[in-house]
């Protein structure tokens, strides 16, 4: 029961410091529309005011928390650029140092921000069940992978083959593709096995004799005879797949910053930064992956024995399915016209 | 089993609410918007001639592998076909230019006399016109420009100094005013020339930098 309890209490502090910092947005924003507004009074008729401020109104606070994320993120862009000319004239560990922390505080947010396998991975954890450190490990092992995708690309076209800049965005959009019809393939793939094991054999289930503990135990859902070892328990080649599919895809803010350092001529300060940023992106992943999973178990370990059967189906189809829709939308999204810049 | 299509249909509902959410991007690019109305000898308006300003590491990566000659330096001979590719997928979406005129939207034909330039400090400026597909005499009609990434990759904010002004050609008597609906307090230099703080395609407009163009009354 402990480490669970722990972990509701590390996700309601997560949860009240991102409602405090939207807050916080919230009020920073109201203040600067406020003074826009009474600025523009003088240009504008009452009524257009009043039809703007409902509309703004109407965005709420996920609208001012997003702002607000992005606000920083400009803000942190600059320091970032800032740093390594910094790096590059003192060459200092003091000016290393505040490049590595400011990389990691921008993967933090960076993260917070849509992307990063943050809902795949929670999905992913929730469907198969993953117990609360092995989400973590997770969540760390797809970061790290798109980092090491990002030091490629940039490293292998850009030094290497002396690409240019268009060049490499249209690697890393290929590789963007390739990713989300990885996760979809991949959600294609858990669905079925949930399927079979919670719809098409529903008989083996029933009889079997099914206790609280089977949920926390750490070999996971053995069970059920699984028909594919990637249906199966906690395997790292599966783990593995995962987080190659969704960290095959660059993180195109890694992408800039290496080239950025490259063209500053210190490039290992860009694979530094690189993966500072992705230990703070693997945090923010982590913290939602944990989140969901410790959802699944507290309801879980609330419910009755017929109860609990069925949100193990649920989260099983549920979760698999959300994979493969995430893989498809994505990738059907990917297909659209590539951004100008 | 009826009740698992129940859930294999909650769980459908949940991918389509997360639609949008998925599908929104956060910004990578940061744009400073500086554009001048157009007009001809008849003080007729006839399109929009823009100047963006990337951010540094943008430019960085936009330029890199362009210096042909290895001069060290990206001039615009070597910068035109960064110019001519941008325009060109700038169409997909309409120049990410919104202009009304009394409301209703304003159609621009492809892109001329566009060119990127880079600055002592390598930031690029792409500059390119867009011409309207019919000229309009302005004469009381209320005008609007705003310039925005309704999907967020893209982050344009106004620049700080007249970020909007007219040809001098412009009929007498004409102002521009400027609503910038997110920026912050003067003192807080982080968030002085923010960007457009468009979050959702619906509510994209009203969180975008705009400028009013008013002709006599």
């Amino acid at each position: 029961m402990k480490p669970v309890l722990l972990v509701m209490l590390l996700a309601m502090v997560a949860l009240v410091a991102m409602t405090s910092q939207s807050g916080v947005a919230g009020a920073q924003t109201s203040t600067g529309q406020d003074a826009t507004r009474s600025a523009g009074s003088q240009i504008e008729p009452k009524s257009m005011l009043a039809g703007r401020s409902e509309e703004r109104a109407a965005s709420g606070w996920y609208a001012d928390s997003m702002r607000w994320l992005q606000r920083q993120q400009q803000g942190l862009n600059r320091m970032l650029t800032g740093g390594i000319r910094d790096l590059k004239s003192n060459g200092t560990v003091a000016a290393l140092m505040l490049l590595v922390g400011l990389s990691f505080l921008y993967g933090v947010l960076h993260a917070a921000g849509p992307g990063h396998g943050k809902a795949v991975i929670s999905s992913y954890a929730v469907a198969s069940a993953e117990t609360i450190r092995r989400s973590i490990a997770l969540s760390f092992l797809a970061a790290f992978f798109q980092a090491l995708s990002a030091i490629a690309i940039v490293g292998i076209m850009a030094i290497a083959l002396r690409a240019t800049g268009l060049e490499i965005q249209q690697w890393a959009r290929r590789l963007e593709q390739v990713s989300f019809a990885a996760i979809a393939l991949l959600g294609a793939w858990l669905l079925v096995a949930a399927l079979r094991r919670h719809v098409w054999a529903p008989r083996v289930h029933a009889t079997e004799d099914h206790h609280h503990e089977h949920h926390h135990g750490h070999h996971g859902h053995a069970h059920v005879p699984e028909p594919t070892s990637l249906a199966g328990p906690w395997s790292w080649r599966r783990a593995v797949a995962l987080a190659a599919a969704v960290g095959v895809r660059p993180c195109s803010g890694a992408i800039l910053l290496l080239v950025f350092a490259l063209t500053q001529g210190i490039f290992w300060a860009g694979v530094a930064g690189t993966f500072a940023m992705a230990l703070g992106t693997a945090l923010t992943v982590a913290a939602l992956a944990v989140m969901a999973v410790g959802t699944r178990k507290i309801a879980e370990r609330a419910a009755s024995d017929r109860l609990g059967r069925w949100i193990e189906a649920i989260a099983g189809i549920g979760g698999a399915a959300l994979v493969l829709g995430l893989g498809t939308v994505l990738f059907l999204a990917s297909l659209g016209p590539a951004p100008p810049f | 089993m009826r009740h698992a299509c129940l859930v294999v249909a909650s769980a459908l509902a949940v991918i389509v609410a997360a639609l949008p959410g998925v599908a929104r991007s956060h910004p990578h690019v940061f744009v400073s918007v500086d554009a001048e109305v157009q007009y001809d000898a008849q003080g007729q308006m006839t399109g929009v001639q823009h100047s963006w300003s990337f951010d540094e590491m943008y430019s960085a990566s936009a330029v890199l592998g362009l210096d042909k000659n290895g001069d060290g330096a990206y001039d615009r001979a070597e910068l035109q076909e960064l110019a001519q590719i941008n325009v060109e997928s700038l169409k997909e979406f309409d120049y990410f230019t919104f202009m009304t005129i009394e409301g209703e939207p304003v159609t621009f034909t492809a892109p001329v006399d566009y060119y990127v330039e880079a600055d002592a400090q390598g930031l690029l400026t792409l500059t390119f016109t867009l011409p309207m597909q019919a000229p309009v005499k302005h004469g009381s009609l209320k005008v609007d420009l705003s310039i925005y990434d309704p999907s967020f990759f893209i982050a344009f904010s106004f620049a700080e100094k007249n970020p909007v002004r007219l040809a001098s050609s412009a009929p007498v008597g004409c102002e521009i005013s400027v609503r910038r609906p997110n920026q912050e307090q003067a003192n807080t230099q982080l968030t002085e020339d923010m960007f457009a703080g468009e979050v959702t395609v619906d509510y994209g407009s009203s969180f975008a930098d705009t400028a009013e163009i008013r002709c006599g009354q």
